[in-house]
């Protein structure tokens, strides 16, 4: 029998010790090796759309430690599929463009096998409902992260690797905590059968529970305050790794929200006064870092950091959405939202990337004039950045609109959400602001920089092929948003 | 996006003439390669067939009620991707099809020698699909879409020339602008649909009377607010000038006579829904009436060419607004819409002829001109024509309409309204006056005398015709255009004689005389009006009422705010707390470390003190003799027996 889950979590695994064994004599085959691993990955993934479709969840279960009381469950419902897809989309793009963005570096052979490491612990995440393979996950993927960041980055890369691996391990050990918690107070492990389990729990540890999961998730997401590690982090990363960090990896702290602090242990909460005071907090640091955000991309002047703070700023969208909880409008809007995001962000990280390849420079202020020489990157960046804007047309327009719309919809039960949800609509504006600035100097009026060679083919098709995704997201948003709300949340 | 009924053309009509021209636009790239002259063959072509599909649904407009069966587009808030088939939405389909045809074509001569034409081209029907897009949409989402997609239509052209500064500023000013208005317009929909659940035109026009007065007042006035933003009305005007940066065709199409027209559309179509609120009635016409004034305030001013009919449109938008709101009764509405035709003849037929007139030129300076009637006959001829077509000199459209705005005003009986309207009115003569003599009479400037200049090219000339027929006699078309849109009024001769209207032409004749006695006649010099008591006046004028240095002061109080917590709060705190955290654990751990030791070693020390203290004492029991052991041992073995026998 084909079990696509159990496939596409350990394909990876395995390929990364073949990496190892043909790496040594060719990179380009170690680039294949990966790039065929995720592509397979992904249909395998894909396999499992139609059964998602019809039944609303997919679900495989293994013997495993039986010690622990759980089985092994895979698990994916509309939400973690679509999060599944657009990782390995991420990921696909993400190796391909390093062919060309790390051709000059040294030991690729280990940096293409960290890849395929790194690969089990992004879609881990997504596809399991077993806390602890979860937890698992959620570790594992910092691992390869550290050793990409440092080994392959910018300037004091191992600085920024080892911040960033201290702070989302200081959130993990939040997480543990709530994974232990529900395991002494339900006996088991699995998400869902928790969810039920946690009902008869008592109110006093549930709060408790919530709070510790959610700032731990928090952490990963990059929520201002405790966004600290994210600058640095994404700005020192090699371009694919920064793409996968602001694509996937804070996402995954959205979707974990989602999944569990909301979805498993806030519906156990039956102090109503509680639950709200809740969203209401996850609602104003959603707005806090959607300003934040964006104000500081205005003033940067680095390019990375510029494209970094901004996804502080969107993940102050995700986060606010998710205090619609649990609202279809704001529940399936943010998970488009990280969809969307993470092909968006991904593509203006690489564009990021491939500006900073070709021309050797980070301040923008150096940059101007580059529209005539990178033209598919101008063409590409613009079509990121629009997205990244909210601009129509463009595949987080729809997304923000929905959540934009759940915010109303909760405004008219609770007027706190009517100017939460103006604010967000404010905070537009700052994003179109800081955007155009990133675009006008970089690609408009007269050059500064003399010889730019053009992108070669490996940059150029991956970002060709995440324009046309966010394009179409934006487009035909209604295959997508199906498969979301196939499944049953809130 | 294939509608679900493939029957026959006529169905498909409503979907193909936007979508062609949408779909078209992301060939352009594609055609360019093969060859400039396929590429702009192709253009003209989607530009034809989108205005004969657009007038094939003129006959339509009557018969279908809902217009075709609608999509599904986004299933979770049930949103369908649908059409429109109205006498508003065909009225203003068929504008923008034939402007749009009209600029293609003299763009093909006047951009001819630019570079990054696929750009241009790609730009301008992406443009004109999705304009016709907004009002065809049958649903707040669709429109919203559309109104962005060409408020970026309109970035993207405005910074065409993107390696000028000024351009690519004023590109990004266009857009930030209007996306102020946009976020207002966007909260005004969105709340409609929170207490609706609906975003469709037609259920909302039917249940609008569930929302209560004060959140449809509230809806109401974030609508305008959007409809003003795009539509370059007060207090968020400033844009429209700068968006002049844009290539002279662009501005016609895009900044005279559709896109600002966007705002007027959402007016006219959201009328129903508020025209029973006082606020919303009262907002629309005194902030259009206002604009219409200070408009032509400032083109009687302005000494760039373009300015002229930039600001002119800006007050020509505020006579629409102010008759769009100035009664609950449809003539008001259908005398906004009216003029609202006329304004795209007549203001489309000034910026082509102004162009016309930069690119020979290739100044915008009016005062660098004078004489150009010798070399440029046939724009000076057209240049006449957008004066009177303007001003409203009879029997040019803008006498019919603009007239009928007037004497809508006139009756509504407020005074301060009529003032308002009817300075305007005059004023407009004023500077359209100003601008024909500044330009065409007199002699020839030093500047002109180096340079040659001759008429423009024909195909210039053929299309900017096209217009100027429609400016000459589109005010005859008053009644058939009534009964299209389903108004009833009906234009009757002997009005032509009536108090109103010589109260009109007096307001007019009023308004040219200065400029007669200043510009033409010179017999007081423009020096000496600009001195004197009217210096503040001029000083106001030149900075265009302070708006631009307010917004200016805004931007830069958001720029410096920005720059302020990135450095006071993200580089001083934020930055810096993970290394103050690090650096004091590690603190912490080096001084519990070295205390620990201490402590440790100190521990041991005492041990080893006290034990070599104590053994002295115990040494006596280790004494070495074999019996005293035995003893010992014995006695122990004597005290676990007394313990076995007292347990059992």
């Amino acid at each position: 029998m084909f079990t696509p889950l159990l496939f596409a979590l350990l394909l990876p695994a395995f390929s990364a010790l073949l990496v190892y064994l043909v790496g040594g004599r060719s990179v380009r085959a170690a680039a294949a090796v990966v790039l065929l691993t995720s592509i397979l990955d992904l249909t395998a993934i894909l396999t499992v759309v139609p059964r998602v479709l019809s039944e609303g969840e997919y679900l495989e279960s293994y013997y495993w430690m039986p010690m622990l009381g759980s089985p092994l469950t895979l698990f994916v419902d509309g939400v973690s599929l679509s999060m599944a897809i657009v990782t390995l989309l991420l990921i696909i793009s993400a190796v391909l463009f390093s062919v060309g963005y790390m051709e000059e570096r040294e030991g690729l052979r280990e940096y293409y096998a960290l890849m395929a490491l790194l690969t089990v612990g992004l879609v881990g995440v997504f596809i399991t409902s077993n806390l602890m393979v979860f937890y698992f996950c959620w570790e594992f993927m910092l691992i390869p992260t550290y050793f990409i960041i440092g080994g392959w980055g910018y300037r004091e890369s191992y600085r920024a690797a080892f911040k960033f691996f201290i702070f989302t391990h200081a959130g993990a050990v939040a997480v543990l905590l709530g994974v232990g918690a529900v395991y002494m107070l339900t006996g088991t492990l699995d998400m869902i059968e928790a969810r039920t389990l946690l009902m008869a729990s008592p109110q006093e540890i549930l709060r408790w529970i919530f709070i510790a999961f959610t700032l731990g998730f928090a952490v990963k997401m990059a929520v201002v305050p405790v966004h600290m590690w994210l600058p640095d982090a994404h700005a020192e990363a090699p371009a694919p790794m920064s793409a996968l960090l602001s694509g996937v990896i804070i996402e995954a702290g959205a979707y974990a929200i989602l999944r569990i602090s909301l979805g498993m242990v806030l519906p156990s909460i039956s102090d109503a006064t509680l639950t709200s005071r809740f969203l209401y907090g996850l609602s104003i640091f959603g707005v806090i870092s959607a300003f934040y955000g964006a104000m500081t991309a205005l003033a940067e002047n680095d390019i990375k950091r510029i494209v970094a703070y901004s996804s502080i700023s969107h993940m102050g969208y995700a986060l606010f959405g998710l205090s619609l909880f649990p609202l279809a409008e704001g529940v399936v809007g943010v998970v488009l939202h990280l969809v969307n995001h993470a092909a968006s962000k991904g593509l203006l990280f690489l564009n990021a990337g491939a500006i900073m390849k070709q021309t050797g420079l980070r301040d923008i202020r150096e940059m101007g004039g580059l529209a005539s020489k990178m033209p598919l990157t101008a063409v590409s960046t613009a079509i990121s950045s629009l997205s990244i804007a909210g601009i129509p047309a463009f595949a987080c327009f729809i997304s923000e609109f929905l959540i934009f719309m759940g915010g109303f919809q909760a405004g008219v039960a609770d007027s706190f959400y009517y100017i939460t949800t103006a604010l967000m609509v404010v905070a537009t504006v700052f994003s179109l602001a800081y955007v155009l600035r990133l675009f006008w100097r970089v690609f408009l009026e007269e050059s500064k920089v003399e010889e730019v060679e053009r992108e070669s083919i490996y940059m150029a098709l991956p970002m060709a092929m995440l324009s046309v995704v966010v394009v179409v997201l934006g487009i035909w948003p209604g295959p997508i948003i199906e498969l979301i709300s196939a499944a049953q949340l809130g | 996006m294939i509608p679900p009924s493939p029957l026959s053309l006529d169905g498909l009509s409503p979907w193909l003439v936007w979508l062609l021209p949408l779909a078209s636009s992301i060939l352009v790239p594609f055609v360019d390669r093969v060859g400039s002259r396929v590429r702009d063959g192709f253009v003209i072509v989607v530009g034809v067939i989108t205005l004969i599909l657009a007038a094939s649904l003129i006959p339509e407009a009557h018969s279908a009620v809902g217009g075709p069966e609608g999509v599904e587009w986004i299933p979770v808030v049930d949103v369908k991707l649908g059409v429109l088939v109205d006498p508003l939405s065909i009225l203003f389909a068929n504008l923008i099809a034939l402007i749009g045809l009209v600029v293609l074509i003299y763009s093909l001569s006047y951009m001819a020698h630019e570079e990054g034409l696929a750009r241009y081209y790609f730009f301008m029907l992406l443009f004109i699909g999705s304009m016709i897009g907004l009002v065809m949409a049958d649903n707040f989402l669709q429109l919203f879409i559309f109104w962005e997609m060409v408020g970026l239509c309109s970035y993207a052209l405005v910074s065409f020339w993107y390696k000028r500064p000024e351009a690519v500023k004023a590109g990004v000013k266009v857009f930030i602008m209007t996306k102020v208005g946009d976020i207002a317009l966007l909260a005004g929909i969105l709340i409609l649909y929170a207490n609706l659940n609906t975003l469709s035109y037609s259920e909302i026009f039917q249940r609008y009377g569930e929302v209560a007065t004060p959140i449809l007042t509230v809806v109401g006035m974030l609508m305008l607010v959007g409809a003003f933003v795009k539509s370059a009305q007060l207090p968020l005007h400033t844009w429209l000038y700068s968006a002049m940066e844009a290539p002279t065709s662009v501005s016609c199409l895009l900044h005279g006579a559709t896109m600002v027209k966007a705002g007027v559309y959402l007016v006219a179509r959201t009328h129903p829904i508020f025209s029973s609120i006082p606020l919303w009635l009262n907002s629309t016409v005194w902030l259009g009436a206002l604009t219409a004034f200070i408009g032509a305030t400032l083109a009687l001013h302005t000494p760039d060419i373009k300015g002229v009919p930039a600001y002119s449109t800006v007050s020509q938008i505020g006579f629409m607004m102010a008759a769009l709101g100035v009664s609950p009764h449809p003539i008001g509405w259908f005398a906004g819409l009216f003029h609202m035709i006329s304004h795209a003849f007549f203001q489309g037929l000034g910026f082509l002829a102004i162009g016309s007139i930069i690119h020979q030129l290739g100044t915008r300076d009016m005062r660098k001109m004078g004489g150009l009637r010798r070399d440029m006959p046939f724009t000076f001829a057209l240049c006449i024509v957008v004066i009177l077509a303007r001003s409203g000199i009879p029997p040019f459209c803008s006498f019919f309409s603009k007239g009928l705005i007037a004497s809508i005003l006139l009756s509504s009986g407020d005074i301060c309204l009529i003032l308002l309207i009817y300075s305007a009115t005059a004023v407009t003569f004023a500077y359209s006056y100003r601008f024909l003599v500044l330009t065409f009479a007199g002699e020839k400037s030093p500047y002109l005398k180096r340079i040659r200049v001759h008429e423009a090219p024909l195909l210039m000339c053929l299309s900017s015709s096209v217009l100027a027929v429609g400016s000459a006699v589109f005010g005859f078309f008053g009644n058939p255009l009534a009964r299209f849109l389903g108004v009833n009024y009906a234009f009757r001769l002997e009005s032509f004689f009536s108090l109103e209207s010589l109260m009109f032409m007096t307001t007019l004749l009023i308004g040219g005389l200065p400029i007669y006695l200043i510009y033409q006649r010179r017999i007081i010099p423009p020096s000496r009006v600009r001195s004197g008591a009217l210096s503040i006046l001029d000083r106001l004028l030149e900075n265009g009422y302070y708006f631009d240095s307010l917004y200016g002061g805004v931007a830069g109080g958001v720029m410096a705010l920005s720059s302020w917590l990135r450095r006071e709060l993200e580089i001083k705190v934020f930055e810096r707390v993970p290394y103050l955290v690090a650096s004091s654990v590690m603190a912490l751990a080096r001084f519990s470390l070295w205390n620990f030791e201490a402590a440790l070693t100190r521990l041991i020390h005492l041990t080893a003190i006290a034990t070599a203290r104590h053994s002295v004492k115990i040494r006596r029991v280790h004494s070495g003799a074999l019996p005293h052991f035995v003893l010992a041992a014995t006695m122990g073995f004597l005290f676990l027996c007394i313990l076995l026998l007292l347990t059992v």
